[in-house]
């Protein structure tokens, strides 16, 4: 079970009705539902009931809308009968910019749904159209979940869901590199794991991923963080390269710098356990363990000229330096090589 | 006009201009002012009610020039209390100026005043526009229609665009001395003269922030902790938190009266838009209700960095005192109350570290404005205002 974790409980509106059937045994009924922002899911679900319900029927017919251009009266003129009996399939994007012929028209049609048309629509999300979603509820749709896919449990389960799936074993240690690698992106995953599973043979282990995916890293501004202050340079730069080749701004970076720097200044040369520490200073107790741990590389006025170093810095990502790459490049430097190991 | 001689009328509540009251009531009296006035002077020295006072003695109905700005007539009475109709007082509550809110002001210029002899538009905080913003008043400030007065405020001419400032006559407003507004506060306030005596000093002679610290016990208690900062600062850890301690309680601030206002604004949005409580808000209408958070964002953003600067201003006066001592001026104390303890850090420290401090205390303070997360402008600065760790040797 991937896609299907508890919904709506971040969600005070009522537009999630429970949970749905896995996304993987989606089977094609007369409405369904795809609720969610995850659109790399929800494209998976349209393919598989497309093909399934074209191998049923061959010359099965294939409608698709955008909702926020939608004009009065398509939607009737899709569904209805063909001359030669087909099967229809109808596909509805983008409901959650729904215009409001689609949003009458939809409804009328919930109200008495044609049998032999296979009909659905993704909404990924917000409220736009709640009033659709209850009437398509009613009348009996199936709910499937496209939430993403957030921590790296629920991605190593998805890895292993594919693997199977394609009938192949992947050890547990190289499920957890390729989600290191590529796990941002559930498409690049899943584009990294049909590409795994197509050029290989046998049972694939860490040496294949990294045959593959190694030297990349998913590095994010927290990384960069605890790497220059725990004292790795060359990783802290590494990590900093890639995580500005990717596309992170500069700005989130000198913010987790800043962050996870307060943290070690702020239980640098206290005595005290912890537990009290944690306690006093609003932290959880292995935060503050770790920050204990990192402030041990530092002295009183390293941390102190690297605190100057990273507010400077952040005056520069914010326009006071023509080069924000450069400015976080030197803070992170300057952290790393005040951190004595 | 001599300093201790009473100034009658609109002029009385501005203690320590004679030289720039006495430019403005001889061109009240001519009757023919120039067409737009750049009224500038230090924070607190009175810019805004200098140019309400020019405003009422323009509208006077007094029937002696000389006498213009009695104080007594309807349309002296209704301006200095901000309600006369041809005399907008403008003055933004977010960080700067929009470039819409200005080209409203500028079709206003254009109406002829309705009831009054000028149609009068005041800016509060001319220095608070962009260069973009202020390009779109040019024309309008270069040749008002006949009737019209702009008067724009800022701390110093160089707060605003050069072509801006070409085009204003000039009025310089100075500090007052600390006697001055003392006397104001003890006469307007009805405040004993060492409670006004105490408060024109801690504030530096800012009128308004004089006032506050008098009136209210709060904002005394808030500035004596940010004032005694220094004398707890030991560690880095030390700095970091008491950073924290001080953003917060300027955010805490700040957006609880940002939140109050912005309850009562949705309400009122409400009430004229005709719908209940707790109806929810039509599609047609959300526009309306995102702007309104978007400028209570905005709002609370410029409380937080306004109070921020405030303390800092009150921090920088603490080793403002250290350095007059170090330095033997014999000039007088903002804090004098705190000077066994100051006289402490004076002799523990160097001139040039008593500098360089204020130095880090001014950097917070451009940082802020720059859009530097004011957390950590604050522990850069806090950090530095550390007690070096070889105490009574200069670090080289």
């Amino acid at each position: 079970m991937v896609a299907n974790k508890p919904a709506g409980s971040s969600r005070s509106s009522g537009t999630r009705a429970g949970t749905g059937p896995n996304w993987r045994q989606a089977v094609p009924a007369p409405l369904i539902l795809l609720l969610g922002p995850e659109a790399y899911v929800a494209g998976r679900v349209l393919d598989s009931i497309r093909q399934q319900v074209k191998e049923r029927d061959g010359g099965a017919e294939v409608t698709t809308f955008d909702a926020s251009t939608y004009q009065r009266g398509e939607l009737l003129l899709a569904a209805s009968p063909s001359l030669f009996g087909d099967s229809k399939v109808i596909e509805a994007m983008s409901l959650a910019t729904m215009n409001e012929d689609f949003l009458e028209d939809v409804q009328a049609y919930a109200a008495s749904p044609a049998t032999d048309v296979v009909m659905v629509l993704h909404h990924s999300g917000g409220n736009r159209g709640k009033k659709v979603l209850d009437a398509l509820k009613a009348a009996g749709a199936v709910v499937i979940d496209c939430q993403p896919l957030k921590k790296d449990a629920e991605k190593v389960d998805f890895v292993s869901q594919e693997f199977k799936a394609a009938r192949r074993r992947i050890l547990p240690e190289a499920t957890r590199a390729l989600v290191a690698a590529v796990g941002s992106d559930l498409a690049e995953l899943a584009a990294a794991c049909t590409q795994l599973a197509q050029d290989t043979t046998g049972d694939i282990d860490q040496e294949t991923v990294d045959r593959y995916f190694g030297g990349r890293v998913e590095a994010t501004g927290f990384k960069v963080a605890d790497a220059a202050l725990s004292g790795r340079g060359p990783t802290a730069l590494g990590t900093l390269r890639h995580a500005l080749a990717t596309g992170t701004d500069p700005v989130p970076i000198v913010a987790a710098l800043a962050m996870k720097l307060r943290q070690v200044a702020k239980v640098a040369g206290q005595r005290k356990s912890s537990g009290m520490l944690a306690k006093e200073l609003g932290m959880p107790p292995w935060q503050v363990q770790q920050a204990q741990e990192q402030a041990r590389y530092f002295s009183h006025d390293d941390l102190v000229r690297c605190l100057r170093l990273v507010a400077e810095a952040d005056a520069q990502v914010k326009g006071a330096s023509r080069d924000p790459q450069y400015a976080v490049e030197r803070a992170v430097t300057g952290i790393a090589l005040a951190a004595r190991r | 006009m001599s300093a201790t001689e009473e100034l009658p009328g609109v002029w009385a509540d501005l203690p320590g201009q004679d030289q720039a009251v006495e430019a403005l009531r001889r061109a009240a009296a001519l009757g023919a002012p120039s067409h737009a006035w750049l009224f500038t002077g230090p924070p607190g020295s009175g810019r805004s009610n200098a140019a309400r006072s020019f405003a009422a003695a323009l509208q006077c109905d007094a029937a002696d020039p000389d006498g213009r700005g009695c104080g007594q007539c309807r349309p002296c009475r209704t301006v200095m209390a901000g309600i006369h109709p041809d005399v907008a007082l403008i003055a933004t509550e977010k960080v700067a100026y929009q470039i819409d809110d200005v080209r409203q002001l500028i079709s206003k210029a254009q109406d002829r005043p309705s009831s009054g002899k000028w149609r009068i538009i005041i800016v509060e905080d001319a220095d608070r526009m962009t260069e973009r913003t202020t390009n779109v008043l040019l024309k309008s400030i270069e040749e008002p229609p006949p009737h019209t007065v702009w008067i724009l405020c800022a701390p110093s001419p160089a707060d605003v665009l050069v072509t801006v400032r070409s085009r204003c006559r000039p009025v310089t407003l100075g500090v007052p001395s600390r006697t001055a507004v003392a006397e104001l506060l003890v006469r307007r306030d009805g405040l004993t003269p060492e409670q006004a005596d105490f408060a024109a000093r801690v504030s530096q002679s800012h009128i308004g922030i004089a006032r506050r610290l008098a009136r209210d016990e709060g904002a005394r208690q808030r500035r004596d902790r940010t004032v005694r900062l220094p004398l707890r600062l030991g560690t880095v850890s030390d700095a970091v938190i008491a950073a924290g301690d001080l953003v917060e309680l300027s955010t805490t601030e700040a957006s609880s009266s940002a939140e109050e206002r912005g309850a009562a604004d949705t309400a009122s949005l409400r009430e004229s838009l005709g719908l209940e409580a707790d109806a929810p808000v039509p599609p047609q209408l959300r526009s309306q209700f995102k702007a309104l958070e978007e400028l209570n964002k905005r709002r609370a953003k410029r409380g937080v960095n306004d109070s921020l600067d405030r303390a800092l201003i009150d921090l920088t006066t603490f080793y403002r005192d250290v350095l007059t001592l170090q330095l033997s001026t014999g000039s007088e104390l903002v804090n004098a109350y705190l000077e066994r303890e100051l006289a402490e850090i004076a002799h523990r420290s160097t001139p040039e570290q008593t500098l360089a401090r204020i130095d880090y205390i001014a950097e917070a303070r451009r940082r802020i404005t720059a859009n530097v997360q004011p957390l950590l402008a604050m522990e850069a600065m806090m950090a530095g205002l550390l007690p070096a760790r070889n105490q009574g040797e200069p670090r080289v």
